[in-house]
């Protein structure tokens, strides 16, 4: 059973946000996905701060897909923000990126994310990586206990 | 003496016995016997012996054979006249030989005498030699009338002249000296001939056959008779030879002693005990500004900053009273020195104690630091300069270093997305529309995606080719035997259906980063498995040979090989000997290859025919080199 939670997308590429979106429908996955396009978006989207105060509390995402590279914010600081804070330190964060820098993948571990996945460029095999991370992380794995 | 005197007494009486019994042949002459008894007795008994012999033969003659015989009674005055003229002649005789006796024991003390006054004088003689030879002094006289001349043994010696041969005559000895000693001796001795004036005066004198010269000092002086006339000349010579030669390096090395001073580019001053100068060389003139006859006698206070005065007389004191001989240059510490006209200049000084003729001396070596006190201080300033400068560089070069790093990672970041979006949306497109395209409208987007791989295979080669020559090497033993089978079995397992003969030598170890050797093993060893996939029996082959001193780790295949022709292009970034179609690549390998075992200080080379297959060896140095040595 696929979780009714959401899964927020950080990336500020477009054409790589229409791929991954289009990689998440294949998987039937395109209902529950939120985007924000910089790190500090990721943040106020998170705790609801900025412009997402208003947000409906639906409750944290089912997990955040977190490109590296992006403005403001980027997208290891945001990881580092989301575990030093009690309400996301629990929370499902895989790094998706464009880097094969190890100091990333270094960095990205030590702040105790979930997982590092490098975004192949053949699209296949782009839409294979997402759709399975989609899958499993939505309805294989077991998401922590809810405070 | 008393045996004589007893045997002069028994005389007589023999002589009485003997004649008594043969009195009938002597008869009547009574005094037969008696008078050579008394003789003889007088020989034998000296004084004494005689008259005791001749008084008791009187006694005796008289009792026994003068008649009456046998009494004292006197018949005849015949009779008392030859008693009287017997002890007469007895007297006479003792007397006699009393004085002979006398006489030769004065003899024999006379003769006793001479000889010991003659041993003494051959005694003092020898002495006198032994003094001369100790002393090499020889005498000489020339006496003027008979012109003979004697020597003692000792100027033979000096003129080394053989003893045995007559003394030479004046002027015939002139042969025994160089002309310049003669022409002054000569001078000397003539005027001692004809004026009587005596001379002392010093001549070279040459040896016969390789001897070496001496010097001698010749003295003389006149004879004169009772009329005042100059009979004769005596004097000594003298061999002042080792005198001349002491007084010759004394010479030298008080000139030397004198050169060095007054050629010594520091300032030499020395100092009495109550501080004042005794000697000045022309460096010190120099640097002090003050003339030697200026600066003798000065107090040495003159030459130092007044401020410094105090203080300077004390360390003087001070060290003067420490046993040490010299404290060296700069142990009396930084000082100044202040010139004549008044200006103050940096000077180092060393200085040294040492008596002489019972005064103390201090001798102090002056040295002038301005040049050198100006060139440290531009040495200091070049320093930091320099370190400014480095400082400057260094941030410069890490600047550029992370701007380079930054770009390596934008590279790998944003040059992607697009070939994502290129592939990504062909193929969104052949999915969603695919069933409306044409022709070779397919065809079209499978190029677009092709190309956006291969431009993602270049982005990772030139990432991997970056990452080569950043960061810092860790050195570990590294197994190179067991990181090639590792690599050949996930070449086979990734590409099995091909079958490719594998030989790799045990136990391969270098010393090296393990990681940055995967990379170069991985490269090599790819391209091993890639150029042999035309062959029919490929072959892998990884071992270690031993040349020009080195241990070479090489790759050999017996793939395509490749022209030596080319072979300088290897090892250029994008230079490949291949075509796409043949083996596709994008000819950044062999580079990255390189950059890493030069940064191992290490060197590579490779061997290769058409068609006969590639050998690539390379070695590696324990100490890696450093990065601005990279090319």
């Amino acid at each position: 059973m696929i979780s009714t939670k959401n899964i927020l997308l950080v990336e500020d590429n477009p054409q790589d946000e229409m791929l991954t979106l289009r990689a998440l429908r294949r998987a039937n996955l395109a209902n529950h996905i939120d985007v924000v396009r910089d790190g500090q978006q990721a943040l106020d989207y998170l705790f609801r701060e900025g412009e997402f105060i208003e947000r409906e509390d639906l409750g944290l995402p089912a997990m955040v897909l977190l490109d590296i590279g992006l403005p403001r914010l980027s997208g290891l600081e945001v990881l580092e923000r989301l575990r030093s804070d009690m309400r996301t330190k629990l929370l499902p964060v895989i790094i998706l990126t464009s880097s094969d820098e190890e100091c990333d993948r270094l960095k990205s571990y030590e702040n105790h994310a979930n997982s590092f996945v490098r975004k192949p460029v053949d699209f296949t095999e782009f839409a294979e990586t997402v759709g399975r991370l989609g899958v499993y992380w939505l309805a294989t794995n077991e998401p922590p206990p809810g405070r | 003496m008393s045996a004589r005197l007893a045997l002069a007494v028994l005389l007589p009486i023999v002589a009485c016995a003997v004649q008594w019994f043969l009195w009938d042949i002597f008869k009547p002459y009574a005094w037969f016997l008696f008078i050579p008894t008394v003789f003889l007795s007088a020989w034998v008994g000296g004084l004494n012996g005689g008259l005791a012999a001749t008084a008791i033969g009187a006694l005796l003659a008289w009792y026994f054979f003068i008649s009456p015989t046998l009494s004292f009674q006197l018949d005849n005055s015949a009779s008392v006249f030859s008693i009287a003229v017997f002890i007469f002649t007895g007297c006479l005789f003792s007397f006699f030989f009393d004085q002979l006796r006398r006489s030769k024991r004065q003899a024999n003390e006379a003769l006793a005498i001479a000889e010991s006054a003659n041993e003494k004088i051959s005694h003092l003689y020898q002495k006198l030699k032994e003094a001369q030879r100790l002393a090499s002094v020889g005498n000489w006289a020339w006496d003027i009338q008979s012109d003979t001349h004697t020597w003692s043994e000792e100027v033979y010696h000096i003129l080394g002249r053989d003893p045995a041969l007559p003394s030479v005559g004046y002027p015939e000895v002139q042969k025994y000296f160089t002309p310049e000693g003669w022409a002054e001796l000569f001078v000397a001795v003539e005027k001692c001939l004809s004026e009587g004036v005596s001379y002392v005066c010093d001549a070279e004198v040459v040896r016969p056959s390789n001897c070496p010269r001496r010097w001698i000092a010749a003295s003389g002086e006149a004879i004169r008779d009772v009329n005042g006339n100059i009979v004769s000349l005596q004097g000594t010579l003298q061999d002042i030879s080792e005198r001349k030669q002491v007084e010759q390096s004394l010479r030298e090395s008080e000139e030397q002693l004198a050169v060095v001073i007054n050629s010594a580019m520091d300032g030499v001053i020395a100092v009495d005990e109550q501080q004042r100068i005794r000697l000045f060389n022309p460096a010190a003139t120099e640097m002090f500004g003050l003339s030697m006859a200026e600066a003798i006698g000065q107090p040495l206070s003159r030459l130092i900053p007044e401020r410094f005065h105090l203080a300077h007389e004390e360390s003087i004191v001070n060290f003067a009273h420490t046993n040490l001989k010299a404290r060296r240059m700069g142990g009396m510490g930084e000082n100044n020195g202040v010139r004549a006209n008044g200006q103050e200049f940096p000077i180092e000084a060393s200085i040294s104690q040492s008596v002489v003729a019972g005064n103390k001396l201090f001798i102090a070596i002056v040295r002038d630091i301005t040049e050198r006190k100006q060139a440290q201080d531009e040495i200091l300033r070049l320093n930091f300069d320099l370190e400014r400068r480095v400082i400057n560089r260094t941030a410069e070069l890490t600047a550029a270093n992370r701007e380079l790093d930054s770009f390596a990672y934008a590279v790998a970041h944003d040059l992607r997305a697009p070939l994502r979006a290129m592939s990504g949306f062909s193929h969104a497109l052949q999915e969603d529309y695919g069933h409306q395209l044409q022709g070779e409208a397919m065809t079209f987007l499978d190029q677009i995606s092709l190309a956006s791989s291969k431009m993602s295979d270049l982005v990772d080669g030139l990432l991997t080719l970056s990452r080569s020559t950043s960061g810092g090497l860790q050195y570990d033993s590294v197994d190179i035997s067991a990181l090639s089978e590792r690599l050949l079995a996930e070449l086979a397992r990734s590409d099995h259906e091909r079958h490719v003969k594998v030989e790799v030598e045990a136990g391969l170890q270098a010393q090296c980063d393990a990681r940055m050797l995967e990379a170069v093993m991985r490269n090599l060893l790819g391209n091993a498995w890639k150029y042999t996939a035309h062959v029919a029996e490929p072959s892998i082959r990884v071992y270690a040979e031993e040349r020009d001193n080195a241990r070479f780790f090489c790759v050999a295949d017996n793939g395509a090989g490749f022209d030596m022709a080319h072979a300088n292009r290897l090892f250029k970034p994008f230079q490949r000997l291949h075509r796409q179609d043949e083996f596709p690549g994008i000819g950044i390998g062999l580079a990255t290859v390189q950059r890493i075992v030069n940064r191992h200080a290490g060197a590579i080379e490779a061997r290769g025919e058409l068609g006969k297959g590639a050998t690539f060896c390379f070695t590696l140095s324990d100490t890696p080199v450093a990065l601005s040595q990279e090319t």
